[in-house]
């Protein structure tokens, strides 16, 4: 079927072809971390931390040293390394962040000791021999409480508990709450702590040459690059020994754009021992370590007119940090959820306290969506809360503050330029498409049969593939925003696309090819995409803030057009016309004019093997490397959501009966891997909304620390999510923009709506999340209660 | 995900069996291994010799037992009992059960009987066998012995059977037509093991509107599966109506002590029992009424 569509006359981008990685990956042929193995491999297994926070009076590993295998064991007296941070912001405190516990330890979970051994089982066995002597102390567990001056503190060397506060104050949002025609809405919204969890855990193999002095690493991550930079910046390898790959990679949704200790620990366990060592993480280490978000309570009042329009919100956010955020992206996620709540609605009178909290849990990682799905779950309650207290419709509350084309482009309070798009229209086509005009219609006649049924509405702006400007100005963060492509065509014409980037299910190797054969001209199977190597490709930073296709994209069709544009010389030159009068497509070469013709083959012929045939002065060799940086400041994604659900009143439990999605990500390359995305992100909203939890006991043991008690949702939990895309083109090369966090921005906010409209009878807040049968149930029976009393009162 | 070391022996006959659990000190019985082998990776459980009786070939089956009753092997695998015609045509309220455990890949391995001596309360066939007053055959050392259900779940993952000793059969009625059943659940996903799982047997008089008889099995709310004794006796001998079925929803929470985790505290469960226990009666009457011919 490729050849097919490779040989056709159409434009490949645009297309839904399908997908090059699948037949490897549903043979089983990919090659995810453990499917590394070198010989003489050693195994690593860690000793973590069984309380949330206690004293390290003495490791003792004497008769751990004694078991069968054990090769070496690690403890933090061996090791004093830290992991330093990458975001320079002088308000923002660092904790130390060392690579295993030294006098004391600060969650369940934190790496004590490791054990290198012959197997992972003996392993295994020795970590759990090593006897260690804990002073236990009272954990901090509560994010709010932490804030209170008897709280005990995680770092001694604080006076609080505060990774960073920050005031923010855009308008003025006290005047507008002072207006005497202005209607005060005011909600707490409570949103709990889950995780990511790709299907692949974390996982390292590290070799060390002593010869050469050559670092081999082997991770399951979204930035090789970034990977080999800390390492080298943590150990004190020499960067250029260190050669990072990456193979398959089985989900990252955003915790593989972090490093961890125990990461760096495997790999500084392979230079000490010059030995290969490999560490792959289980399910439960990960639940307890990685991919900790959302955590944040939000006491937030909005001022409104009594038609709807929404005049000013103020906001007291607290978010729970857990030890501390990660190198990468710090206590940016709540950041971003301050920053994005404004969403698409018009809001200019905005003021917000933030406090960024540690507490004696596991480090909060950045997330798909990254802060941004709490943002829109909280303006979304306002909004509903604001629309019940005004008697207007929640879609006309909304249609009311939306941005409009016009105002495109729109700068947000927060200085962010909202590019382009038609936000009231998406928002049409999602009622339209959604039938939400017929459900409300029916709804009442559902109601009086006793069935709760209800729809939600969400839409957020994503800022997608930041640009180094605004990286380094607003968050201190060094870091590149900019993404690199190598094109290098053989002499036989084939083109090989090499990127920084790394497709963690993405589809870059099918979207790259598409964009850079377009943008050449040649055949779709001429163009082979290479990835996840730091030896073979240009420096990148990796797939994260939906940026890949905007940035990598962007620097394939830049390093293509460079490359076709010396290929053209080289053609024009043989064939004897002026170079503007060449063209090439299909991989052939045809002049205005001219009968004769030169294939993709022989130009790339010359070029690389019969330099003497090029024009004067011409270097010989056909391999370019491009950078593109995104031209806006950002360029903004967005997307109107809808859910309709049901609610069995006695149980509680919530049944997804309908889910729509109108997405804006600009220009898309290839519709179906698009689309791809948009359903696994809503599933992964869906999870997070109604099952996913991790929930911590009052001392601050994780509760839900395997699959039997952390729950995903699974093929019969996640409905048909119906998708439809309108294409506004970005400026950027191609029109692209970013898209594959979207669906867990909206979905939160969705739902909560539709379970809140259909629990309307009982005029209950659904402000808390996750969305169980068992809260569900309880706020029923408090409104069956209140009402009864009510009635019992005669009131 | 690493269990402890163990060592492992496969048996093929039930006397190897019993020698080599009487010969050893910590032996584990090793069935179709679906509880015993999750419990085993996260260190919960460190058994030191696992005595895998899976390849044992006479203890995987379902025959009658003249007309009153089935019996079913031990090593027969939940997806065995879902299909069974015999079992659907003599008491279908079994297969039922079984359709509903977990997910396809565990029900072709896990078995009846590793399920019954595992005694996990929130699982869906020892509440079952305890409605349908099911009878247990051991082997040990000492001979065989019968144990009547409402005897054999003795504690949280405790049974009647000893350390030496084997189950080798299950026994269950055949349930005649003026009997109407249900098994309900309620779980957070497809699969999971029951919030609340509820087995309801219920006998009707002719005319489909008095209860003869009653029988409700419980699952997840005791440390053990158990059976709702307070609203049996209530139940026994009324007329069917609503407002008795709710009363007796009601009374089946009597006595229960659910424990609290991660999907329900035990006052849920406490509401929940009472919402599944009412309409695992409608549910089991309305059976009982279109197989009796009056609907």
């Amino acid at each position: 079927m490729a050849e097919v569509i490779a040989r056709s006359t159409e434009a490949l981008v645009g297309r839904s072809l399908p997908r090059r990685e699948d037949l490897t990956l549903v043979r089983g042929q990919g090659t995810f971390v453990d499917d590394v193995h070198l010989p003489g491999l050693l195994h690593v297994a860690f000793l973590r931390s069984p309380y949330a926070h206690a004293l390290v009076k003495g490791v003792d590993t004497s008769s751990a040293r004694q078991q069968a295998g054990v090769v070496h064991i690690l403890t933090g007296a061996d090791l004093d390394l830290q992991i330093p941070t990458w975001m320079k912001l002088p308000d923002l405190r660092t904790p130390p962040r060392p690579l295993l516990a030294r006098d004391r330890v600060l969650y369940v979970g934190e790496p004590v000791a490791a054990v290198v051994a012959t197997d992972p089982y003996l392993a295994r066995d020795a970590a759990e021999s090593i006897d260690v002597d804990y002073v236990p102390l009272p954990p901090v567990v509560d994010a709010e409480s932490a804030l209170s001056p008897s709280s005990p503190r995680l770092y001694p060397e604080w006076k609080d508990n505060l990774l960073i506060h920050r005031a923010f104050r855009g308008g003025d949002p006290d005047g507008q709450f002072q207006r005497p025609d202005a209607v005060k809405v005011a909600t707490r919204v409570v949103s709990h702590r889950y995780s990511p969890v790709p299907m692949e855990n974390r996982g390292v193999v590290a070799s060390y040459e002593r010869g050469t002095g050559d670092l081999r690493i082997w991770a399951s991550t979204q930035f090789p690059h970034v990977f080999g930079t800390l390492t080298s910046q943590v150990l004190g390898i020499p960067e250029h020994r260190i050669r990072v790959t990456a193979g398959n990679v089985g989900g990252g949704f955003g915790i593989k754009s972090a490093i961890f200790p125990d990461e760096l620990v495997t790999c500084y366990l392979a230079h000490r021992l010059g030995k290969a060592v490999k560490w792959i993480e289980t399910r439960s280490e990960h639940l307890l370590v990685a991919g900790h978000a959302r955590q944040q309570v939000h006491d937030i009042e909005g001022a409104f007119l009594p038609d709807g329009t929404l005049l000013a919100i103020r906001d007291r956010i607290v978010a729970d940090f857990g030890v501390y955020g990660t190198f990468w992206t710090e206590v940016q996620p709540a950041f971003l959820s301050a920053l994005h709540l404004p969403g698409p609605y018009r809001l200019r009178h905005y003021s917000y306290d933030l406090s960024c909290v540690v507490t004696n849990k596991g480090p909060y990682g950045p997330h798909r969506g990254f802060g941004r799905p709490v943002g829109t779950l909280v303006i979304e309650r306002l909004l509903d809360r604001a629309a019940r207290e005004l008697r207007l419709d929640p879609a006309e509350l909304r249609r009311r503050n939306l941005i409009g084309p016009s105002e495109m482009p729109y700068t947000s309070i927060h200085g962010i330029t909202y590019d382009s798009g038609d936000y009231p229209r998406a928002f049409s086509r999602l009622l339209e498409l959604g039938g939400y005009q017929r459900f409300r219609a029916t709804q009442e006649a559902l109601r009086r049969n006793g069935r709760l049924v209800g729809v939600g509405l969400s839409m957020y702006v994503e800022y997608t593939a930041p640009g180094s400007g605004q990286l380094l100005k607003n968050l201190g963060w060094e870091v590149g925003g900019y993404e690199a492509a190598t094109l290098r065509m053989d002499p036989s014409g084939k083109v090989t696309v090499a990127t920084g980037l790394l497709s963690t299910g993405q589809s870059h190797e099918t979207i790259f090819a598409q964009i850079t054969a377009d943008e050449l001209g040649i055949p779709l199977d001429d163009v082979v995409v290479r990835q996840g190597d730091t030896s073979l490709a240009p420096y990148g930073f990796g797939a994260w803030a939906s940026r890949g296709t905007v940035t990598g994209g962007g620097a394939c069709i830049l390093a293509a057009r460079r490359l076709k544009e010396k290929l053209l010389a080289i053609a024009a030159h043989r064939l004897g016309v002026p170079v503007e009068s060449v063209g090439l497509s299909q991989g052939v070469f045809r002049a205005a004019g001219s009968p004769r013709t030169l294939t993709v083959e022989e130009v790339a012929t010359i070029a690389i093997r019969m330099p003497s045939l090029l024009p004067e002065g011409m270097e010989p060799g056909l391999e370019v490397t491009a950078r593109y940086e995104p031209v806006t400041n950002t360029t903004c994604s967005y997307a109107a959501h809808l859910a309709m659900v049901e609610v069995d009143p006695e149980t509680g439990r919530l049944s997804i009966l309908k889910y729509v999605v109108i997405d804006d990500a600009g220009r898309l390359v290839n519709p179906r891997t698009a689309h791809g995305q948009v359903h696994g992100a809503v599933a992964h909203g869906i999870g997070g909304t109604i099952f996913e939890e991790l929930r911590y006991s009052p001392e601050g043991q994780l509760l839900s620390s395997t699959f039997q008690d952390y729950l995903l949702p699974t093929s019969m939990d996640v409905p048909n999510v119906e998708v439809e895309s309108l294409e506004t083109p970005s400026r950027n090369p191609g029109g692209f923009k970013g898209l594959g966090e979207g669906g867990s921005i909206g979905a939160p906010a969705a739902l909560a709506g539709a379970l809140e409209d259909a629990l309307a009878p009982w005029d209950i807040e659904v402000n808390e999340t996750p969305l169980t049968p068992e809260r569900v149930h309880g706020w029923i029976s408090s409104a069956q209660s209140r009402r009864a009393g009510r009635e019992g009162t005669g009131a | 995900m690493y269990p402890r070391p163990f060592e492992y022996r496969a048996v093929t006959t039930v006397d190897e069996a019993l020698r080599v659990l009487h010969e050893v000190e910590d032996g584990k019985v090793l069935a179709g291994g679906q509880s015993l082998l999750p419990l085993m990776k996260l260190r919960l459980a460190s058994p030191g010799v696992l005595v895998d009786i899976s390849g044992i070939p006479d203890l995987s089956y379902i025959r009658p037992q003249g007309e009153n009753a089935v019996e079913i092997g031990s090593l027969t695998t939940h997806d065995t009992v879902a299909h069974s015609a015999l079992l659907q045509e003599r008491c279908p309220i079994l297969p039922a059960a079984a359709r509903g455990i977990a997910d396809q890949q565990i029900r072709n391995r896990g078995t009846i009987g590793g399920s019954s001596c595992h005694a996990d309360p929130a699982s869906d066939l020892p509440p079952t066998l305890l409605a349908l007053d099911a009878e247990f055959s051991i082997v040990g050392p000492k001979g065989s012995r019968t144990v009547p259900a409402k005897e054999f779940f003795v504690d949280l993952f405790e049974t009647q059977v000893q350390r030496d000793e084997i189950l080798h059969h299950i026994q269950v009625p055949t349930l005649g037509p003026q009997w109407g059943w249900s098994y309900t659940k309620f779980n957070r996903r497809e699969g999971d093991y029951p919030i609340v799982g509820v087995a309801i047997l219920v006998r009707l008089d002719s005319h489909g509107r008095r209860l003869e008889e009653v029988r409700i099995g419980l699952a997840a709310v005791n440390p053990t599966p158990c059976r709702a004794r307070a609203a049996e006796r209530f139940l026994q001998g009324q007329e069917i109506s609503p407002a008795i079925l709710k009363e007796a929803a009601h009374r089946s929470t009597e006595g229960l002590h659910p424990g609290s985790d991660m999907h329900g505290s035990s006052q849920y469960r406490r509401d929940m029992v009472q919402v599944f226990v009412r309409r695992g009666l409608e549910e089991a009457v309305t059976r009982a009424r279109l197989a009796g011919g009056n609907p």
